[in-house]
């Protein structure tokens, strides 16, 4: 006998998206580039400004709250414009040694190993430092040659001076939402970008996003952008942040495999929102209320 | 040689166990027996004596499941807050309320608990307490509204807009700031039905505030009058304006239960199934013996239940139209008085209420909404001045709105001198909430100079400027501790420029304790360094690891390595910024207002040594509206003759809302750059004001907004000097950390004591 969601349609892993989702192993950073279009729906003029700044070499900065769509709209660029996409997810332990290179010993011998931001450099991709508020500010000074007209990164270690390749295009992000006064990008680090404002889409574009994505019928996925919706009425009254794009996606995904709206939305969303009982049992209700 | 008692140890945070309530995460539901009863006797001292222990009680917590004996200790804290007796009454009557309502339902209990003894007292509380094991005390199915209200206010927040406050009353209706239900509900024969139809009626009122209900169009009504006052007279306009109400909730109700079938069709249908039971009651009947016009409301009761209209069936098919999609509240008025005349030329009185909606009050409604349209635009008065402050703006009066695409539902701009401003996610937030309930903004707020902040608007027709709306005023959520949610931008915070006296008080307050200063000041002076490890240094403590590394990688590769390999302990600046809160209520009159001024006196003297950023506001004021800052020394002002004759001019004032003062203290923290921020209140007695603030609200509330304050990054401190502090003290500011001066005469040493040692 199959087992009950072992029907042909239920349980598809969703379509391969990047290349490492098809190679069984680890590629160097400066090789990723999206062979796909990664699906992205525009909100508004951000296609057509991204271009603009990549040709104008005017380095970006994308804020908006997680799961918004950021990293995947600059994966979608990425494909649009063929160049590499370097990731670099940025931590407070990241020192400049982390971005631009090391020495390493191997064997006796000492070799020199470039960092993420070199072999940009040097390849021409796109660079994004996700979330750069959370790296220590004297390692975000290391991007400011770069981000200015000088366009060029200098390596302490080797002596040596990188040009950036043409195509070199640096974006960063990150979450004005999360930060404490003290983690505030240094006035001189920001006047060095163009900003990109995102916001989860509105409900019609939200809820396209999420039928793509799942394969969830339409009328489901109205319904989940309301109760997302629900969910960001309450940041900063019982929740710390509403139900994101990516939630409703991971939330449609266990949906479309055959578990129960009610049960999807309670792992998905609810019991990921807040550990608090008294708001999971609320937002338990918004769920029974829209579905 | 100090007298006081200092209750906390001085670590922040870290209060001393024993007087403050228990820390939680000690999970009370784990702990021995021994240490319960060691706990227990000592919360509940105040009732306890040689020939009554806390035993019956440690006995009775001591039966309890693990889960139920979590929550019930933790309740028990909020009850010994508010009542030693009654908390210990709460545990021996624990089993059987678990018994009765389960685990979750013990927090209702105390709730109804709670309500009484703040509206009864002692006595009928714990009479109510003791009925949860007999019998039935309720009726079959019945359900109350105190254990579901929090619940519903978080679900209606969830549908947007304004948080409402619900309260109990004669309801279900609106008065425009709260939804009012009743404060029991058994309508239907089940208790699940019952707990559905409080929730329906609640997001029917919630919509008729958010769907325009009391909002007509130009052309209902009196088109001279805003679109707030034209419901009442379109309904005056009618010979029988109560039924013309009626016929109005009722087309309403019909338009609004479709809408909210689209929007939330889970709610919808178990609201269609609690329907369903009502139907089986009395109101499914034919009611033969009824008057004529009353008949027909009821078969349209009937109706509206999802049964079958009857006579009324030509109604009816008047109001069908109104469940779909496209209806507005302009069709609402069609129908009712297209249906009007059925009802009219029939005798008997038929203004009869729905069974689950009260009649509607047009005219408290639009004043209060009229009331919220006003302080949206003072809230976003304010967002607008703090965006030019911000960005510098000068004067802010070249700050003018403009619309970005056109009418019907135009968005805005903000520009300054032709080019547009990006805006603040404040501004953005208080626009939004503006324009949804006002899409299209009067053209004066569109002229040059609409938004400088001394301009108050021309205020719509039929309105009155309201107390609290003025734009230089800061907007505080207040917390409700009975509603465990708060009241939003309930208190009007104003700073208010301080007197400054004439006279040398300052100077002789120097002269009197100069030999006190000069101690200070010189110990003061040594703390302007604090310490911090240093990485890669020339020399040092320490090795620093990672360089060694680093270092030898980089020999071996022929580049010269860094010598820099030590961590050395560094001697830093200090990057503190204080705000002390002063309390200036009537009851500091006398001595201790000297021993305040004295205090602040010299304590600025060791501030300034120490090379801190620090202010000193004065807070005062009476009711909620009129809650008053004084910065005798704001951040940005430095410590001179001005200061000191604003210290010397402190003179007692009104009353203390502490919880307004405290929030504002740290909204000015927040705009200074440092690492340590602290705030310091410095009070007399309990939080204390006019309308309803004092006793445990008030409490409550300071309580609350130091639990904020922790949550902002912002140390909060409590110097008081009430002598009967302790009872309600270490609740009060217990997320603080706190001392209380039992000598007041020492206050002038002990404040810039305890300021050192805060920030050692
Ligand atoms: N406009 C959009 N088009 C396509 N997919 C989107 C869009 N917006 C959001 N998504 C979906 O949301 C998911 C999360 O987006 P993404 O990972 O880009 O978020 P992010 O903004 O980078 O968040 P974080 O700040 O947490 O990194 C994506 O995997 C995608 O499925
Ligand atoms: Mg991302």
């Amino acid at each position: 006998m199959l087992p009950p969601n072992n029907r042909d349609d239920a349980c598809r892993p969703p379509a391969p998206r990047s290349p490492l989702a098809m190679t069984a192993h680890p590629i160097a950073v400066e090789e990723y580039r999206p062979e796909q279009e990664p699906y992205y729906h525009p909100v508004g003029d951000e296609v057509a400004l991204f271009e603009a700044a990549a040709a104008g070499h005017i380095p970006l900065l994308l804020k908006g709250p997680t799961g918004c769509g950021k990293t995947r709209f600059v994966e979608h660029m990425a494909w649009r414009l063929h160049r590499p996409l370097v990731t670099v997810s940025c931590h407070d332990d990241l020192t400049a040694s982390d971005l631009v290179g090391r020495y390493l010993v191997k064997g006796g011998e000492v070799v020199w190993v470039d960092g993420p931001l070199t072999r940009a450099v040097k390849v021409g991709a796109i660079c994004y430092l996700d979330e750069i508020v959370e790296a220590r500010k004297d390692t975000t000074v290391v991007i400011h040659p770069l981000a200015d007209d000088r366009r060029y990164l200098t390596v302490e270690k080797t002596g040596q001076v990188h040009p950036a390749h043409p195509d070199f295009c640096l974006v960063i992000s990150y979450n004005p939402g999360y930060q404490s006064a003290l983690k505030e990008l240094k006035v001189s680090t920001r006047q060095r970008f163009a900003s990109l404002a995102f916001d989860y889409p509105a409900p019609a574009v939200e809820a396209a996003v999420v039928a793509h994505e799942t394969g969830l019928d339409p009328a489901r996925c109205d319904q989940l952008v309301r109760l997302a919706q629900m969910t960001r009425n309450l940041k900063e009254q019982g929740l710390e942040e509403g139900a994101s794009t990516r939630l409703l996606v991971h939330c449609g995904r266990l949906m479309v495999a055959g578990i129960d709206p009610v049960r999807a939305c309670e792992t998905a969303i609810a019991l990921t929102l807040t550990d608090d009982p008294e708001m999971v049992a609320a937002v338990a209700e918004m769920v029974a209320a829209v579905f | 040689m100090m007298t006081e008692t200092c209750v906390s140890n001085l670590q922040i945070g870290r209060p001393k166990a024993g007087t403050t309530p228990i820390p939680y995460s000690l999970s009370p539901m784990h702990w021995t027996r021994a240490k319960l009863d060691d706990h227990l006797s000592r919360r509940l001292e105040p009732v306890l004596s040689s020939r009554r222990t806390a035993a019956v009680a440690v006995e009775a917590v001591w039966r309890l499941s693990i889960p139920a004996r979590g929550a019930a200790l933790d309740l028990f804290e909020i009850a010994a807050a508010a009542n030693e007796e009654i908390a210990f009454q709460f545990l021996l009557h624990v089993q059987a309320a678990v018994d009765r309502r389960g685990i979750q339902g013990l927090q209702g209990w105390l709730l109804e608990i709670l309500d009484r003894y703040d509206r009864d007292g002692m006595y009928p509380a714990i009479a109510y307490l003791r009925t949860v094991g007999e019998g039935e005390a309720t009726a079959v199915g019945e359900v109350a509204l105190a254990p579901l209200a929090g619940r519903l206010e978080t679900f209606l927040a969830a549908l947007g807009g304004e948080r409402h406050a619900i309260i109990a009353g004669v309801g279900p209706t609106t008065d425009g700031d709260h939804l009012i239900l009743p404060e029991r509900f058994h309508l239907a024969p089940t208790a699940e039905d019952n707990r559905t139809l409080y929730r329906w009626a609640a997001t029917l009122l919630w919509a008729q505030l958010h769907r325009a209900t009391f909002r007509l169009p130009s052309g209902w009504g009196d088109s001279a009058v805003d679109d707030l006052g034209r419901l009442d007279h379109f309904l005056s306009s009618f010979a029988d304006p109560p039924l013309a109400a009626h016929l109005y909730l009722l087309a309403e109700t019909v338009r609004l239960e479709a809408a909210l079938g689209r929007e939330l069709p889970g709610l919808a249908r178990a609201a269609a199934a609690a329907k369903g039971a009502l139907l089986a009651t009395d109101l499914g009947r034919d009611h033969a013996l009824l008057p004529p016009r009353a008949r027909l409301c009821a078969s349209l009761t009937r109706w509206l239940l999802g049964g079958n209209p009857g006579e009324a069936a030509t109604v009816a098919h008047l109001l069908t139209p109104l469940a779909t999609d496209s209806a507005t509240v302009a069709a609402s008025c069609a129908a009712v008085t297209a249906c009007y005349p059925h009802l009219a030329r029939l005798p008997g009185d038929g203004a009869m209420a729905l069974p689950y909606l009260a009649a509607l009050q047009p005219k408290r409604v639009a004043e209060a909404l009229r009331r919220q349209r006003q302080q949206r635009l003072a809230r976003l008065r304010v967002a607008i001045a703090h965006l030019a402050a911000e960005q510098s703006i000068h004067p802010p009066e070249k700050l003018a709105m403009r619309a970005r695409t056109p009418s019907p539902s135009p968005t805005y701009e903000l520009v300054a001198e032709g080019r547009p401003v990006e805006l603040s996610a404040e501004v953005e937030g208080q626009l939004q909430a503006v324009v949804a309930d006002l899409p299209t903004l009067p053209p004066e707020l569109l002229a040059a100079g609409g938004w400088a902040p001394g301009y108050d608007p021309a205020t719509p027709a039929g309105g009155e400027p309201v107390a609290g709306a003025a734009g230089d005023g800061f907007f505080y959520d207040e917390w409700d501790h009975r509603r465990h949610a708060y009241h939003k931008g309930w208190c009007t915070v104003r700073e208010k420029a301080p007197a400054a006296s004439p006279e040398p008080v300052a100077a002789r307050i120097l002269a009197g304790h100069r030999g006190v200063v000069r101690a200070l000041r010189a110990r003061f002076e040594r703390l302007r360094t604090e310490e911090r490890t240093l990485r890669r240094r020339h020399d040092g403590t320490d090795i620093d690891l990672d360089a060694v590394v680093e270092a030898i990688a980089d020999a071996r590769a022929g580049v010269e390595p860094d010598n820099r390999l030590f961590t050395r302990l560094q001697r830093d600046e200090r990057n503190i910024a204080v705000c002390f809160l002063v309390d200036m209520s009537g009851s500091t009159k006398g001595w201790i207002n000297r021993l305040q001024k004295e205090s602040l006196v010299v304590l600025c003297e060791a501030i300034e040594a120490a090379g801190d950023r620090y202010a000193i506001y004065g807070f005062s004021g009476m009711t909620r509206l009129r809650c008053d800052l004084y910065p005798i020394k704001p951040f940005s002002e430095p410590y001179g003759e001005v200061v000191r004759a604003r210290i010397g001019a402190i003179e007692p004032q009104d009353y203390t809302r502490m919880g307004a003062a405290i929030r504002h203290a740290c909204f000015r923290l927040g705009e200074v750059e440092a690492r340590t921020r602290l705030l310091i209140a410095l009070t007399d007695g309990k939080p204390d004001d006019w309308d309803h603030y004092r006793g445990t609200y008030g409490i409550e509330d300071t309580r609350q907004a130091l639990i904020e304050a922790r949550r902002q990054g912002v140390h909060p401190f409590c110097i008081t000097l009430d002598r009967d502090a302790a009872d309600y003290l270490a609740h009060m500011v217990g997320p603080a950390s706190y001392c209380y001066v039992e000598d007041v005469r020492t206050l002038p040493r002990k404040i810039p004591e305890v300021y050192r040692r805060l920030t050692r």
